[in-house]
């Protein structure tokens, strides 16, 4: 196994945390604003997809950076 | 949110722990203050420790300076050498500055892993606490990095989406929104990463260990079979995987804040 694959085991091992995280991360977020603000439910809904959004850009900004380019 | 605080509060008490000396002193010594002190700093003091043991072992290193080396310092020069030439893959000739920072991350990090390995020791890097400081730590870096390159209402321009035309600007709340969200998501996910997998490792070990002990309970011997031994060579490798993920990462958010023409 090359250096490169370990990287890129290592990296890829590391999406299903990024792709869970910022939905958790926008559903604090969004139900902090709604109580606040007092948009129950829209900022919830907002920022979850958001976070998803915010996830699979990470993604792909990490496939982008480690995935095999030939 | 009571739910899910009572639900890890629920599996904080049955949880398999391997003895340690945190434990042990608040066992032995159970209502002294300064037994009660270690036993809910221990992941502190322990972090402490290992810091204090490499800065040492690279003391030692580094003190003779020969030009052919030998020994800890030749062993010593090859994995800084190595460590330099992979940053300076991703990073580039610039990178070299952020080797000593991003080093220091991957040795302290692994040695922390690595504690699992010695009796009675617990690793602090499974502690959310210590693993959250060193995330914060990168991401402080990381945003400073990018005040220092974009300029601060450049970084924000950078955080809308750079927006050239009509359309850019039109989404440009969306596309920072995002962004936001993705900046504050990297520290979160580095610090949970590191956390669950090692917290996760330890509790295996824990449970097969006391799985080896409850085994031959009958026989009235002082010891267990160590069937938890498989997983101490899972945890060198995952231990390693972890500090190496968290270095890599840590070295493409320092990528990612550098102007774009550098990547």
């Amino acid at each position: 196994m090359s250096k490169d694959e370990l990287k890129q085991i290592g990296v890829f091992a590391t999406i299903p945390f990024v792709m869970a995280i910022p939905p958790a991360l926008g559903w604090i977020i969004g139900r902090f604003l709604d109580e606040h603000l007092g948009t129950k439910p829209f900022c919830l809904y907002l920022f979850i997809i958001l976070g998803f959004v915010a996830g699979l850009k990470e993604v792909y900004r990490l496939i982008k950076r480690y995935g095999n380019s030939d | 949110m009571e739910i899910v605080i009572n639900f890890f509060a629920s599996i904080d008490a049955e949880v398999p722990e391997l003895p340690s000396i945190g434990n042990l002193i608040d066992k032995i010594f159970h209502g002294a203050p300064w037994a009660s002190f270690i036993h809910h700093w221990s992941s502190l003091l322990t972090s402490v420790f290992v810091g204090i043991a490499i800065a040492s072992l690279f003391w030692i290193g580094s003190r003779s300076k020969n030009l052919i080396p030998t020994g800890l310092q030749n062993a010593l020069e090859w994995f800084l050498e190595n460590f330099e030439t992979a940053i300076c893959d991703i990073l580039g000739p610039r990178g070299k500055k952020y080797v000593p920072l991003l080093a220091t991350l991957f040795i302290y990090i692994l040695a922390m892993n690595w504690l699992t390995l010695i009796p009675l020791m617990k690793p602090p890097s499974s502690n959310v606490n210590i693993t959250a400081g060193l995330a914060i730590c990168v991401f402080c870096l990381v945003q400073y990095q990018n005040i220092r390159n974009y300029g601060f209402f450049g970084f924000l321009y950078h955080m809308a989406g750079s927006p050239k035309d009509i359309l850019g600007w039109v989404m440009s709340p969306l596309m920072f929104c995002i962004e936001l969200l993705t900046q504050f998501t990297r520290p979160v996910t580095l610090a949970f990463r590191l956390f669950g997998n090692v917290a996760g490792e330890d509790i295996l070990i824990g449970a097969f260990a006391l799985f080896g002990v409850l085994l031959i309970q009958d026989l009235n011997i002082p010891f267990g079979l160590p069937l938890q031994i498989p997983f101490l060579f899972l945890a060198m490798l995952t231990g390693l995987m972890q500090a190496l993920v968290f270095t890599l990462l840590s070295t493409i958010y320092i990528l990612l804040s550098m102007p774009e023409e550098d990547h």
